[in-house]
């Protein structure tokens, strides 16, 4: 087994450390997520070799690479604790192992790390050796059995292999000296987000504002009230009745993964129900112990999670997937319309794998995708969307790891160059549909790998388009996410545990930039509520410029700051209404005002 | 088990230093060598 066998990873690790080494040397890379990641493993790689001053230095050096406060205080904090165990006496490493890492966790200002301290310790309570063991078969074996491993699950399976032999020995003690310091801090962070919601009433003037939810589906049932409805098809009859080409298209359309039209708004339940409803405590469970909650739902996963037998891995993984990509275009819903009796949900339901191994992506494939993003973005115009959630992406890597996954598509350099030319007639037919659509504004969601969207070509969110507005991911206190990517970020809006609804109706707090793209939806949507003849260009303006700056180490983050955008739009209608500028002032309920006027908007 | 037999990188070895030729310029994730390692699969465990 690729990651338990000490001489199979020790000559891989042996070959990856080569070919990052030559990488570094005669590349001149300035990403700074993929140095991170290359400095990263090599530590991780040195460690094993034992080359303990080496793990050191390259572990130094992914400091120096990390942006992010709160991950920059963290880097290499059980490396260096597992480097001074190393350095003593057999019997005293254990010892030596505590003392060293409850030090580090000591020196830590608790404010600005508490958040991502409750996450660790939610992986490590999680995480065993069938788990990793399990999800290596699972994820490797096709790869295995040609006899290649591409560099990225060959960083995969040298990580795992580093948890299972330098992480798990010393979680127990790992999870005390975390839980003791959670415990020590009673205080929590700050939410600032209160203070900046603005909530829409029936008894103020609003005009309708049709919002696209472009994602995997919306438990329709749960929205009673706030639904586009294409009045001129009759429901479930199996025909096209107002022949525009979408069966059934009531609240919207939907697509499969290889570009077929369906129809309904909600995918269909693709597992047994038990496994549905069994995903659905583990997902509370595990985003209650991110959150440093100990609840009956934690107690349960951690049960299960230490009990897991290796072959249940797979299905395991594949229900929390499932149901991940079943519920997700319902939170996200539920996130953009609230506060907002005049939203009304136009669905674009677009179906994605939930296996491990994704299927082999194939010409017919590429050309369904194409279809999607024209046919799409064509149909939400014409439904008169003004704003459009787009909780998703991609680049070209997600279409090689496609390949790589299932070891198809040629050697290394024909998968690569097969991906660019498929990604790039995807990311043609999407970015031109959207450049097409002035009036509508596009919110992508930045991505949550921590990594430049633009050096990545990750779409939609790269786009410079001036009807898009992409968000990025901080949390209740406003402090940036672990996971957000940025690069191109235009605002940033709360995307870490943030409730709403799954279908059936329960709420359960998610995380990801794809919380944040709503809550930037929301306030767009109110915007075009209230003022209906703002263009796209305004509203995106209007968001961008009511935004708070906040200056995190030389870089500027705007926060989303709905209240200050409606007080700009306020200080707009009375300017195009012929009167004098208004004052600005907050548009409803008590919060805090600033007085600078607004600057001009374009027409 | 599996064995890692080598990295097998298309000009990996053959690559000049820094000192002899300018650097190439990495502007986009998918100038980054597209790297694979063969493994040579005797016999599963």
């Amino acid at each position: 087994m690729l990651i338990t066998d000490p001489k199979a990873t020790g000559a891989l690790m042996e070959a990856v450390r080569q070919g990052l080494e030559a990488d570094l040397r005669d590349l001149d890379i300035e990403d700074r997520a993929t140095l991170r990641s290359y400095h990263s493993s090599l530590a991780n790689i040195a460690l094993l070799q034992g080359r303990l001053e080496d793990a050191l230095a390259l572990s130094a050096k992914v400091k120096e690479l990390q942006e992010k406060p709160a991950l920059k205080l963290l880097s290499g904090l059980s490396l260096r604790a597992i480097v001074a165990a190393r350095r003593v006496a057999p019997d005293k490493q254990a010892e030596t192992f505590d003392a060293a890492y409850r030090a580090e966790l000591a020196a830590l200002p608790y404010e600005q790390v508490q958040a991502e301290l409750k996450a660790s310790k939610a992986g490590l309570e999680i995480v065993s050796a069938n788990y990793l063991a399990g999800s290596a078969e699972e994820r490797f074996d096709p790869a295995v059995k040609e006899g290649m491993l591409p560099q990225d699950l060959a960083l995969g399976a040298i990580g795992m292999a580093f948890t299972i032999r330098e992480i798990l020995p010393r979680r127990d003690a790992m999870v005390k000296a975390l839980q003791e310091t959670i415990d020590a801090h009673k205080a929590d962070k700050p939410d600032i987000w209160a203070v900046r919601a603005v909530t829409l009433s029936e008894a103020q003037h609003l005009t309708r504002t049709v919002i696209a939810i472009w994602d995997t589906g919306v438990d329709v049932t749960l929205f009673p009230r706030r639904l586009w409805v294409n009045a001129r098809e009759v429901p479930d009859n199996g025909k096209d009745d107002d022949r525009n080409g979408f069966v059934d298209d009531v609240n919207g359309i939907a697509w499969s993964w290889t570009g077929e039209r369906l129809a309904g708004a909600l995918r269909k339940v693709e597992i047994p129900a038990e496994r549905l409803a069994a995903a659905a405590r583990d997902m509370k469970g595990y985003t209650e112990m991110q959150a440093g909650l100990d609840t009956p739902d934690t107690a349960a996963l951690k049960k299960k999670m230490a009990a897991l037998p290796k072959d249940e891995v797979k299905t395991f993984v594949e229900s929390i997937s499932f149901l991940s990509i079943y519920g997700h275009g319902t939170h996200v819903a539920g996130i953009a319309t609230a506060g907002n009796p005049a939203a009304r949900i136009l669905v674009v339901r677009a179906e994605y794998p939930w296996q491990i191994i994704p299927p082999v992506p194939t010409e017919e494939w590429v050309k369904g995708q194409v279809e999607i993003m024209k046919a799409s973005v064509k149909y939400l115009v014409a439904a008169g969307a003004r704003v459009v959630n787009m909780s998703w992406g991609f680049s070209p890597k997600e279409i090689e790891g496609m390949f790589e996954a299932n070891a198809a598509g040629g050697s290394p350099q024909e998968r690569r160059e097969i991906a660019r030319k498929w990604f790039d007639r995807i990311s043609a037919a999407l970015r031109s549909a959207m450049a097409a659509a002035p009036t509508v504004l596009f919110v992508p969601a930045a991505g949550n790998a921590n990594s430049d969207a633009r050096f990545e070509d990750f779409i939609p969110s790269s786009y410079d388009l001036p009807n898009t507005l992409t968000a990025g991911a901080v949390d209740k206190a406003g402090d940036e996410a672990a996971f957000t990517s940025y690069g191109k970020v235009d605002v940033y809006a709360n995307g870490y545990q943030v409730e709403s609804v799954i279908p059936g109706g329960e709420t359960q707090a998610w995380s990801g930039t794809s919380m944040a793209a709503p809550q930037v939806v929301n306030l767009a949507a109110k915007l075009f509520a209230r003022w209906p003849r703002l263009t796209a260009a305004q509203v995106k303006r209007l968001i961008v410029d009511g935004a708070d700056e906040k200056v995190v180490t030389g870089r500027t983050l705007r926060l989303l700051n709905p209240k200050r955008s409606f007080e700009l739009a306020e200080v707009l209608a009375s300017r195009a209404a012929g009167g004098k500028p208004a004052a600005a002032k907050p548009a409803g309920g008590k919060g805090q005002a600033r007085t600078a006027g607004a600057r001009p908007l374009p027409p | 088990m599996l064995r890692i037999v080598a990295p097998l990188v298309a000009g990996l070895f053959a690559l000049p230093t820094a000192a002899q030729t300018p650097r190439k310029k990495i502007d986009r994730a998918d100038q980054l060598p597209p790297r694979a390692y063969k493994v040579e699969v005797s016999h599963r465990c």
